[in-house]
């Protein structure tokens, strides 16, 4: 099991990354992607080779870039590429992202310092006929030196409500589940290199309550636990001694 | 049992006289691209007609056209002089829902996605007779609210008329066809009353007018 992983500052969301498409759909145009909801898409008008491209303005290091909700089918070869300059015959780096239906993330131990990216899409057999994407992230990720008590909590939130008739027979307003997490940090160190404490304070202060970013609780399992998501609450940064260990617990929703 | 969804559809005006017009004479045109083709567009108070060509436009007075090509609306107005000399307004139809989904299951009809800023309930709803001689009724359908949040409405308001709108108000569930949606009120927008996080959308029933 890997430390759990903030997603929290992303590029792709800058004006100052210049986004284009190989195509786009009049109605579900490339900048649908910077809306916070990933329920609205980026659609191309085919699906047998489509392609996002960014340009960071200048060679960045990249360390994670994760795709939430898309149409992709298993039969895809979804391929995330950097290179030093706008040329795709042989970019550096050329990786072919694991599959899942829900959610794709890759992530890279070293950062890949390149200026130009690109996202290429390869699906030829996708029954919608076109490929779609409600939110991308490019940028790095921190990862805390000591990870969140084993204790976390997980639950799978059902909204939807219930009415009763005399006879105790139900109805239901049936409503979407949503997932929300408890982290507990028993110790957050202020030590080098990391200085955790200061890098997490750094997180809340840009995302707030207000953003939403993405974690990864398990980079080992990646697929299933890269979540998009919120802040419910504040972080309280519990000061627990010698002037820099310090406990946290953040509680966070999956945005819908 | 699958989750209910409601749609609500509005018919914006947008102030465009005062926007930037380029002489095609007689006609001008606008960029219009944001708000794609209107359904209708009137010149103070009369609606125009609309042309099939440019030169359908050019040739009558009081038409438009829509240049789908370049997202491009063409106005020839009644004195085919400039559109700034009158208060023209073209209108548009906005689409929200009160919830969205990924995937398959999102909530797009006719190429259009349908904004979440509605709340999760149906306004309330009252039937009543209003006059014994028409033996007419109105449907009072209370107020609307749409959230506004992250300011959607604010920035809206200087140019779009949401006042005195067509508006539709549909019901169904998810997964539903379009043609599935039960069509649960369909009338006009009164008065407005927003804040930062909400817009009240009070509705009116035209047929309260009628007779007596």
């Amino acid at each position: 099991m890997k430390n759990i992983r903030f997603l929290w500052y992303n590029l792709y969301d800058l004006a100052t990354t210049v986004k284009t498409a190989s195509s786009e759909d009049a109605d579900f145009p490339l900048t649908n992607i910077v809306n916070r909801w990933h329920t609205r898409c980026w659609r191309a008008t085919g699906d047998a080779a489509e392609w996002i491209k960014m340009d960071l303005g200048a060679a960045t290091g990249i360390k994670a870039f994760g795709i939430k909700n898309h149409n992709f089918t298993d039969a895809s070869v979804i391929r995330i590429q950097g290179n030093a300059a706008d040329n795709w015959a042989d970019p550096t780096v050329n990786v072919i992202m694991d599959y899942n239906a829900d959610n794709m993330v890759e992530f890279w131990d070293t950062a890949q310092s390149f200026r130009w990216w690109r996202l290429s899409m390869v699906d030829a057999a996708n029954p919608d006929t076109y490929l779609k994407i409600g939110r991308l992230f490019i940028g790095t990720y921190f990862s805390t030196i000591i990870n969140f008590s084993r204790t976390y909590l997980k639950q799978i939130v059902d909204p939807s409500t219930k009415m009763y008739s005399t006879g105790g027979q139900v109805s239901v307003n049936e409503k979407s589940q949503y997932k929300i997490f408890r982290y507990d940090f028993d110790t957050v160190d202020n030590i080098a290199p990391t200085f955790d404490k200061d890098a997490l304070e750094e997180i809340f202060t840009y995302v707030g309550q207000a953003k939403g970013y993405f974690i990864c609780q398990d980079a080992d399992d990646k697929e299933n636990t890269f979540y998009y998501v919120e802040n419910m609450s504040d972080w309280e940064f519990q000061h627990i001694g010698l002037d820099r260990f310090f406990s946290l617990g953040i509680d966070i929703s999956e945005l819908r | 049992m699958a989750q209910k969804v409601n749609l609500f559809e509005i018919e914006v005006g947008y102030r465009i006289d005062t926007g930037a017009w380029t002489a095609d004479a007689p006609a001008y045109w606008i960029s219009h691209s944001a708000e794609g083709e209107p359904s209708v567009v009137e010149e103070d108070g009369i609606r125009m007609s609309e042309e099939v060509n440019l030169a359908a436009c050019k040739a009558n007075p009081s038409s438009w056209f829509w240049d789908s090509g370049n997202d491009r609306l063409y106005v020839h107005t009644t004195g085919s002089d400039s559109p700034a000399n009158y208060i023209i307004l073209s209108f548009f139809w906005e689409y929200y829902t009160n919830k969205q989904f990924d995937g398959s299951e999102e909530i797009v009809f006719n190429g259009n996605y349908y904004l979440p800023y509605i709340g999760d309930s149906i306004p309330d709803i009252t039937q009543k007779v209003t006059n014994f001689l028409t033996g007419s009724y109105v449907m009072d359908f209370g107020t609307l609210t749409l959230i506004n949040a992250d300011g959607r409405f604010d920035s809206r308001f200087t140019a779009y008329v949401y006042e005195a709108c067509r508006a539709i108000f549909k019901v169904g569930l998810l997964g539903a066809a379009y043609v599935n949606y039960s069509t649960f009120w369909r009338g006009w927008t009164g008065q407005l009353d927003w804040n930062d996080d909400e817009v009240k959308i009070a509705t009116e029933d035209l047929r309260k007018n009628i007779g007596g």
